[in-house]
Parts: structure tokens; sequence; C-alpha cells
């Protein structure tokens, strides 16, 4: 990696000048020959530890794969019905699955739900705009 | 005898594999703390730190780069990333034990001899985005070019140059008695 100034944005006059003090004053001391043996001998150490490939990321992933199964199979499968409680549940499902997808004048049972709890003058708006 | 013949290349690639970063901790070693001590606020504990584990990942590296220019690049970019990361959970300690993210660290081993004006630097810096800051610390002041930092940061160059130009206006207004601060001596 070259350090090709040229390839910098300009600076001029007063903002190389400030760019330049900056870079003076907001700098360590340099290393001295004894830092810099210490900062090998830190990264010699680092180095000298047993390295353990992260197992965190693979673990998470095979929980979320565990889970993502777990739930693609209850739902496909469903829950276990006790005994007694298939009727029952199939009951539900079926009256639900009728109200939704199956009855034929929900627009006329919303009407409905409206002209009982609309006040008359609403009703009368109603009336003349949408020809009710 | 082939077996053996393996063990010694073996033996010549860990050797070269030991050389190669000897000679790049070597090269590197002074920028790379100071690039980190710049990055992370002027704290030099947190900077040796940080510097020390890119080199480690870099030695885990070196096999995949043939290149040390590409190695170089690469390990800037980790070291780049790494300060960020110990900025980032230094502002959360920070949170939970009651500081405040303006608490940062203070430069001591600066070679400023005002405390108060490397404060101020600081200070100045760390109410930038990091972005901006990271651009400016890299190209203003460390002399990495706009294509090698946009690199490093993983963005455009035209994004990097915006940060740039931003980072450097907001310094100027804030530092504007910077020359004050410093007698007025030249580097």
């Amino acid at each position: 990696m070259s350090s090709d100034r040229d390839e910098r944005p300009p600076l001029e006059g007063a903002e190389r000048e400030f760019v330049e003090r900056l870079d003076a004053v907001y700098a360590p001391a340099p290393m001295t020959a004894a830092e810099r043996v210490g900062f090998d001998e830190g990264v010699r150490a680092r180095l000298e530890r047993p390295w353990r490939r992260p197992l965190l990321i693979p673990a998470l992933g095979a929980a979320a794969a565990a889970a993502l199964v777990w739930f693609v199979v209850s739902q496909t499968i469903g829950p276990t019905p006790l005994p007694g409680e298939e009727q029952s549940a199939g009951a539900v499902a079926s009256a639900w699955e009728d109200e939704l997808f199956l009855s034929s004048d929900l627009s006329a049972s919303e009407d409905r739900e409206e002209s009982e709890t609309l006040p008359d003058d609403y009703l009368a708006i109603a009336s003349v705009f949408l020809g009710g | 005898m082939v077996a053996g013949a393996e063990a010694v290349e073996s033996r010549i690639a860990a050797a070269d594999l030991e050389g190669r970063f000897t000679a790049f901790v070597t090269t590197h070693r002074d920028r790379a703390r100071r690039v980190a001590w710049r990055l992370l606020g002027g704290d030099e504990a947190a900077a040796e730190d940080v510097a020390q584990e890119a080199f480690v990942k870099a030695y885990r590296a070196l096999g995949r780069f043939r290149e040390d220019s590409k190695l170089e690049t690469w390990f800037y970019r980790i070291l780049v990333r790494q300060a960020h990361n110990h900025r980032r959970w230094r502002a959360v300690r920070q949170r939970w034990s009651g500081g405040s993210a303006e608490d940062l660290a203070d430069p001591s081993a600066s070679v400023s001899s005002d405390p108060g004006l490397r404060r101020r630097i600081t200070e100045a810096l760390g109410r930038l985005t990091r972005r901006q800051r990271e651009a400016f610390i890299l190209v203003h002041l460390e002399g990495f070019t706009v294509s090698e930092s946009a690199t490093l940061l993983g963005k455009p160059t035209g994004t990097v140059k915006s940060h740039l130009h931003r980072a450097l206006t907001t310094l100027r207004a804030e530092l504007a008695d910077l020359q004050e601060f410093d007698g007025g001596s030249r580097r």
C-alpha cells in the first residue's frame, strides 16, 4: 500500500497549515527501542495462546436451523390432540374457515354492523353518497 | 523419502512465513500503533492492544496473501475495524458505568506538551461521525490516498471525499484557534 500523497485532496494555504499542525500535535510519542521489543513480545505472547476458531457463530447457526426445522415440522404436523379434543378443535377451525373464506355475504354483514352503530345523520349522508 | 521432502518443504514454508511476518511487524509496527492511537482518541493502552490483535490476525491470514501489498491493505482494514469495535465497546461500558461518551481517553503519551490542546483535538475528532473521523485520520494524518482509504473503509471514493470535506470544515471551525495553543511553532 503506497502512500501516494498526490491522490489526496489538494490542500492549500490555511487548510494545509491546519492539517499539518494537527498531524504534528495529535500523534503519540515515537516508540522507544524498549517499547518496540515489548510490543513484539506482546504479539508473540498472543500468538502462543491456544487459538480456537470462534465456535459461537456455527453454534448459533445450528441452533437457528434446529429451531426453524422444529417450527416447520410443528406447523406441518400440528400438535397431537389429546383424546376428546380432536372434534372440538376441528369444529373451531371449521367455523373460523367458514367465516373467513366461505361467507358469501361478508359485505352485508359489515353494512349491518355499520347501520347499527352509525347515528342517523351519518346514515343520511351515507345514503346520499353511497346510494344506500 | 517423499514424506521427508515434504517435511523439509513444510519447515521451509514455516520459516518463510515467520520471516515474512517478522518483517511485516517491523515495517508496520509504528504506523499501526499510531493509526490505532489516533482512531482511539489517544488511548495508549487500547492502541497497543488493537494493533497487536490486528498483527495476530495478519499472522493467521499470512498464508492467504502472496503479495505483502495485499496483506497490508487487509491488515489496515482489520486494524480500522478493530479500533471501531473497541471504541464502540468503550462507549457501551461508559454508558453502563454512568460515564458519558465524552469521557474520552486522556492522550497522555503524545508528542504535544499541551494536554489541553490534545484534549480539545480528541473531543473535536470525537464529535465527528465515525466515517468522517476515520477518513480524516487515514487521509490527512496518516497519508493514505483517497482510494486506499476507500478500500480500508469499504466505501466509494466519492463518499470518502465528501467525509473529508465535511470533517475538515467542522474541525477548522471547532479548532480555529489551534495555532494559538502551540505557541506558533511550525513542524
